[in-house]
């Protein structure tokens, strides 16, 4: 691992289907956008080193996959997560009142206790908005949640959503040490084989 | 929104169950278009792991549910599925402990209590235990990996095991009916040395069988004799006797004496291999349960586009006038698909092959030291099916802190009560007591009974283009499974990899974003790669 | 296209791979003209030490550097005695990464050696600690053996504390002869013999001849178990067995040596032992079954034929002249 990486968060975003939820996720990672985004294919989670108060931080943003259409998200895609960014679109009604739920779902699942929440209504560039600010603060401090208004489109309020969720999470005591990780199980992977090769502590010794 | 299942689609699955689920992930990785759903309102089917509240509901589900009457349709036939199955079945659930204890529960708060020895002693009540619903994760069918088996395996190449984080189980007992008690197995080569159960010349002749059967493809010659009778008589052949028997045949091989040798040899090759690549003993276990393991692989068949819908009626699979099936009716549409995989127990051609009896004990103290997860594997008695006991601490994710939660398996004879019965009086106590057996056993807080069906299908009365995939069956480990998923994959897709490792975060890429720009100045004639269309 | 999802092919890992390379080697070669024209000149300052630092942690086997840097740190030490101390943890600092790069790195355990000399209170539970560290990712590694030698000789650590750390090292793994080597050092100095047959004192001995038995009972291939158990029995002045302890010790072993060898009848270290075990209590009474051994042994072990052979004439000669020290 790199030593100037101060740790790894894990951040999940849901919301309706059509709010918005991976053209953040790739404006903020990637920096693009696409206004006939389809659903979104191939993303598991993307990763980004972001710098905070002097600390480097590696963020692995997970995405829906799409599981959220039939609202059949699994329950083990909440597991282990520092933060969690809930979206609705200021241009429809229906994501906002369905916010209960999904709020409802992330309590349920999320594992760490003390998970930094963080309301985004999204697609202010648009006309007809269904869902005022005043709105959208109440529900947030209604959750303890942290709130923002942005534009994936336009970029507002895109980088700062994101920045605000990390600084939020670092000072959250008990959230993203390494003690707290440690407390987990074991990843597999090459790499993590620990232990001695099986020729040593395994039953049968090299002649 | 809710609507727009595709169809046609390559791949209908039906039941989110394991073996559907990693048939759903390969299929989709390849780039076909998968469609899975299930009638629950959750991942898993007979795998599920569930929260105290959860599985009331779940259990409450399984009863009194009716069966759907059969569409039929001009030019084709339709076969009803039959959901709503009653796998799980002899459920019996009881507590042991009072519902509120009105004294001290003010804030509802365990209490600790000291002891006159001064240890420390937590007393739950009922309502305590059900405010930490969520803190259970209580497996219908609980399974471990071997750390070296074709589970771990395929969640390394796949990339799959991100989605999962695990435990070594720390140590593995039998039991020593001499000397009435639970006997550490050794299960590595430290472990043999460092035995005080075993004399020098036993710790050599386990090594030797050890080391004889991990070189069986490589020496066939030396067991020309051993291959024609069952696993005991090859212990007879080395003189094996006492605990080292007793080690190797229900533990390392994880059989009988009438197991047939191949297949004892087999497990111990397993065993032996998986020793020390995570941990002391061979074996893994899931944390928040082998539940977990179905959603990874749907987690990765979604991120491939794969369509996921729980809680849809599937009432029955249309069959071509040429003999195959065309689709299924899922509420009120017509899904079309190439090929349909649907889980035995939903598979009405399927039949009941066996059973297994289950037990899930709440328990609140160890039965030997355990700080993660402890395997008891009980020898056959009496001509009885051997048990297994699966021991998870906290720390497992599997109950609160202070809590164990005990899993024992067997085969079905009778039902779960009958058949565990004797087991769980040997090692549980249902009452505390001030006598001494009481401090010793662990008692029994909260119990579960029931029994889960096996199920068998023949492919030759099955559609070409229709599979039945097995469901939870008594062995401790997923291997089987796996292959099996990988068999019914190649039958699909013959000339296709079976999940190949999915790409690196950082290796995926917009095309279009800044980043890519730079690169493509220098990569113009590179193949570019698309993952979807 | 635009908005689209795809995954680098390897060529891109690689483009991007090979840049970083030209990009490193760039800024090497910069930082070490630098690093020599300030020494040239003199100026043995921190930024020498942030360089030679940087260049270090990529490459930590350039003993030029570390040379520099001690210069510098004495330097220090002349002119700011009261700042030494920060100094010195940063080269804690640094050599500690320089180990996890390569734990094999001469230069880095060297100079952290060093390092201890430099000040007057060492935190020796934090070297302990990455000794521990480094011998749980390789049991083998003897830099790390050695530098626990040189720490526990600072530290004064009790001796009876090593001994432990290396029966808890042997409980883990008992193929490290590294941890049997430790332990050979430590035990005639906790344990020293009595009488000068043997060369620990009796309960000790058994004690360790148990332990060993289990180790070559479990795995009779293991060749360090052999040579420990080699090391407690033939270690001894042989003329002087008659009646000792150390002759029963011997006879006890040969017993259970020869259990061994009937369950492994084609194993040559149980072969040979039993020879030498034979030898020890009585070479001459001994001497047809030892010879017979030995034509097993070329038998079963034909590449060191001629060592058996050898072996086998020694005996003879041995006990040739016994025969004539008896008669005359």
């Amino acid at each position: 691992m790199d030593p100037s990486v101060l740790t790894t968060l894990k951040i999940l975003i849901t919301g309706e289907s059509g709010v918005g939820k991976s053209s953040l996720l790739l404006r903020f990672t990637d920096d693009t956008f696409d206004n006939e985004q389809a659903a979104t294919i191939g993303v598991d989670f993307k990763v980004k080193l972001i710098n905070i108060d002097g600390n480097n931080v590696k963020l692995a943003i997970w995405d829906t996959a799409g599981q959220e259409r039939f609202r059949t998200l699994t329950p083990s895609y909440y597991r282990n997560a520092q933060g969690a960014i809930l979206v609705y679109d200021v241009c429809s009604r229906q994501s906002f009142s369905r916010l209960d739920a999904w709020f409802d779902e992330l309590e349920t699942y999320a594992t760490n206790t003390n998970i930094v929440k963080m309301l985004i209504g999204n697609k202010i560039d648009k006309e007809r908005r269904e869902v005022s600010r005043e709105e959208g603060l109440k529900f947030a401090k209604k959750h303890s949640m942290l709130f923002i208004e942005a534009s994936a489109k336009t970029k507002d309020g895109v980088q700062m959503a994101f920045e605000e969720l990390v600084q939020k999470i670092i000072q959250t005591p008990g959230l993203w040490e390494v003690d707290a990780s440690s407390q987990r199980g074991m990843s597999l992977s090459d790499r993590t084989e620990g232990g001695q090769p099986w020729s040593c502590s395994g039953y049968c010794s090299l002649v | 929104m809710t609507d727009d299942i595709p169809s046609p689609c390559d791949l209908l699955v039906i039941g989110t169950g394991l073996t559907e689920s990693i048939v759903a992930s390969a299929a989709s990785r390849i780039g076909k278009q998968v469609v899975h759903v299930d009638h629950r309102d959750f991942y898993g089917s007979n795998w599920a792991t569930f929260s105290f509240n959860n599985l009331h509901n779940v259990l409450g589900v399984n009863k009194g549910l009716t069966e759907c009457i059969e569409e039929t349709k001009k030019e084709t036939y339709s076969i009803h599925i039959g959901l709503n199955s009653n796998t799980v079945l002899n459920v019996v659930e009881k507590w042991f402990i009072s519902d509120e204890d009105v004294e001290a529960t003010i804030d509802n708060q365990l209490r600790i209590e000291e002891t006159n020895n001064g240890i420390l002693k937590q007393t739950w009540t009922k309502s305590e235990v059900l405010k930490h619903s969520r803190k259970f994760n209580f497996d219908l069918s609980p399974k471990l990996l071997y750390s070296k088996g074709e589970m771990v395996e395929v969640l390394i190449s796949s990339g799959i095991c991100r989605y999962a984080e695990f435990k070594n189980v720390s140590s593995i007992y039998t039991y020593d009916n001499v000397e009435s008690g639970l006997l550490p197995v050794p299960c590595s080569r430290a472990d043999i040395f460092n035995s005080k159960d075993i004399t020098m010349i036993e710790k050599r002749l386990l090594m030797k069988i050890l080391s004889m059967c991990v070189e069986y493809e490589t020496k066939p010659e030396k067991f020309q004799e051993d291959e024609m009778g069952n696993f005991g008589n090859f212990l007879d052949a080395h003189k094996i006797q006492g605990k080292v028997r007793k080690y190797l045949i229900d533990s390392v091989a994880m059989a009988k004496e009438s197991t047939n040798f191949q297949d004892a040899v087999k497990n111990i090759q397993k065993f032996v291999r998986s020793i020390g690549r995570y941990g002391n003993t061979p074996f893994l276990w899931t944390l928040y349960g082998s539940g977990e393991l179905p959603q990874c692989f749907c987690r990765c068949s979604a991120v491939f586009g794969g369509v996921y819908c729980l809680k849809r009626s599937t009432r029955s699979i249309i069959i071509g006038s040429d003999g195959q099936a065309t689709g299924i009716m899922c509420d009120n549409q017509n899904l079309k698909a190439k090929f349909i995989l649907i889980e035995d127990s939903l598979n009405p051609l399927a039949t009941i092959k066996s059973g297994i009896s289950r037990a899930i004990l709440v328990t609140n103290k160890a039965l030997t030291s355990n700080d993660q997860a402890v395997l008891i594997n009980l020898p056959s008695l009496n001509g009885k099916e051997p048990v297994r006991i699966l021991e998870l601490s906290a720390s497992t994710m599997a109950c609160p802190q202070g809590l164990y939660v005990v899993h024992l398996i067997t085969r079905q004879v009778t039902t779960a009560i009958e058949d565990l019965r004797e087991v769980i009086d040997t090692f549980f106590s249902a009452v505390e007591s001030n006598e001494n057996e009481a401090l010793h056993k662990p008692q029994i807080i909260w119990s579960l009974h029931f029994n889960i069906n096996e199920y068998e299908s023949y492919a030759d009365m099955l559609p070409l283009n229709l599979y039945s995939s097995p469901g939870p069956n008594s062995s401790m480990d997923f291997d089987n499974h796996v292959i099996q998923a990988r068999n019914i994959f190649k039958s699909m897709f013959p000339d296709e990899d079976f999940l190949p490792r999915v790409p690196d975060p950082e290796d995926v890429i917009l095309e279009g974003s800044a980043e890519e720009v730079v690169l493509q100045e220098s990569l113009e004639n590179q193949e570019v790669h698309n993952v979807h269309e | 296209m635009h908005g689209r999802l795809k995954v680098r092919t390897t060529a891109e890992q690689q483009e991007i791979k090979a840049k970083e390379r030209a990009k490193k080697l760039v800024m090497y070669k910069t930082a070490m003209n630098l690093i020599f024209s300030k020494r040239k000149s003199g100026e043995l300052d921190d930024e020498i030490l942030k360089m030679t630092g940087q260049v270090l942690t990529e490459n930590p086997d350039i003993s030029t550097l570390w040379n520099i840097r001690k210069e510098t740190i004495l330097k220090t030490k002349e002119t700011m005695p009261d700042r030494v101390d920060d100094y010195v943890s940063n080269e804690l600092a640094l050599t500690e990464q320089c180990i996890r790069v390569n734990p094999k790195s001469y230069n880095s355990w060297f100079h952290r050696s060093w390092i201890l000399d430099q000040v007057s209170i060492v935190d020796f539970k934090n070297e302990f600690l990455l000794c521990d560290k480094c011998l749980e990712l390789d049991e083998r590694n003897f830099h790390c053996w050695d530098y626990r030698r040189i720490i526990v000789q600072k530290s004064k650590t009790s001796l009876e504390n090593e001994l432990e750390f290396s029966t808890n090292k042997i409980k883990k793994n008992f193929s490290n002869y590294s941890s049997w080597h430790y332990r050979s050092e430590l035990l005639p100095r906790i344990y020293p013999s009595s009488s000068d047959q043997s060369i620990l004192d009796d309960q000790k001995l058994a004690e360790e001849c148990n332990l060993i038995q289990n180790a070559i009972f479990t795995d009779p291939n293991d060749q360090s178990a052999w040579f420990y158990q080699r090391w407690l029995l033939f270690n001894s002045d042989e003329k002087s067995l008659k009646n000792s302890s150390l002759l029963s010790t011997l006879n006890n072993e040969l017993e259970s040596c020869q259990q061994l060898h009937d369950l492994e009848p084609d194993n040559k270290w149980v072969k040979l032992q039993v020879c030498e075990l034979l030898r020890r209590i009585n070479g001459l009474g001994n001497e047809t079954e030892i010879l017979q051994l030995i034509q097993q042994l070329i038998k079963v072990d034909p590449l060191r034929q001629g060592y058996y052979t050898y072996l086998g004439s020694k005996i003879v000669e041995e006990n040739q002249k016994k025969k004539i020290s008896e008669s005359s």
